[in-house]
């Protein structure tokens, strides 16, 4: 896990422009379900973009066996499904 | 009689499956701790759903910009830590203990930053048993805080055990990095679910 400064700097970058992005569209996105709905399956998948960067960068997942990799994977999905889930089935609007 | 024939077996060297970072230990730990977080996120998403404007009144009383502030110190920590090892790797352990520093100092600005956060709301009536979402915010914010505390107390005996002569525990300083990111990557989840997804 020796990731080069200027890589680790690059990742920081993005992981910070996708923070001021989400705040950003929480800001602009509209009133009412539909729209709240529309954000809300933005935020998790900001959400999920970022927590990849951070296990497969900071964490260096990526430098780990394929078995660690796949259940990284396997986890963040299972984080994103806990999270997605009560949205999809229309509990939560 | 026929001969036997040996059918030629693939025969793969310690070399040709990478190490674990840190090693196994540790990522047994780090994903057990996001299944159980997941539990507590898919638990929060659920009863949200049950009351969404009252949850949606409460939220309201949060500061996305103070969330967004905490985000981005511990993003910045956690890039430290990534110099930190980097600095290590490079043989420099001058450099690689203020980096550990300098993470150290962004994880107790950001309970800093917490505990004003707190003490604020706490003022304004908001306490862990005046609404359900108080319960989830006080409850995940808490743990999440105890899991700070945790990894400041890593990255001490990190910084102590760089400064050390000898050789370097290299998995027991990538553990405690690892376990930092994890600090970092649960924020990442616990901030635009309580301050953003209303």
């Amino acid at each position: 896990m020796h990731m080069s400064s200027k890589k680790a700097v690059a990742v920081w970058a993005a992981l910070c422009t996708l923070t001021i992005a989400s705040l950003v569209l929480a800001a602009v996105s509209a009133d009412g379900p539909a729209a709240r709905n529309t954000y809300h399956g933005m935020v998790v998948l900001l959400v999920l973009v970022k927590a990849r960067l951070v296990m497969t960068h900071f964490m260096a997942a990526k430098d780990g066996p394929r078995a660690l990799r796949l259940t990284c994977d396997a986890t963040l999905l299972l984080m994103a499904l806990a999270v997605a889930a009560p949205y999809a089935t229309g509990v939560t609007t | 009689m026929a001969k036997d024939v040996v059918e030629p077996v693939e025969v793969r060297s310690a070399e040709a499956v990478p190490a674990t970072p840190g090693g196994w230990e540790i990522w047994f730990f780090i994903l057990g701790e996001m299944v159980i977080f997941s539990v507590y996120f898919g638990v929060y998403a659920y009863r949200r759903g049950l009351d969404a404007s009252a949850f949606r009144d409460a939220q309201d009383e949060l500061s996305a910009a103070v969330g967004a502030l905490n985000t981005l110190i511990l993003l910045t920590s956690s890039v430290f830590v990534v110099l930190a090892m980097r600095s290590l790797h490079d043989a420099d352990r001058v450099r690689a203990r203020r980096y550990v520093v300098a993470a150290a100092a962004c994880g107790v600005a950001f309970g800093v930053v917490k505990a004003f956060e707190w003490s604020d709301k706490i003022a304004h009536g908001m306490t862990i048993h005046s609404s359900e979402f108080s319960t989830f915010y006080f409850m995940l914010t808490g743990i999440h805080a105890g899991h700070v505390a945790l990894g400041l107390g890593a990255l001490g005996l990190v910084w102590s055990h760089l400064g050390t002569k000898g050789g370097v525990n290299a998995q027991a300083v990538e553990s405690a990095a690892i376990y930092w990111h994890l600090v970092d990557l649960l924020w990442i989840v616990i901030f635009p679910l309580l301050y953003l997804a209303k």
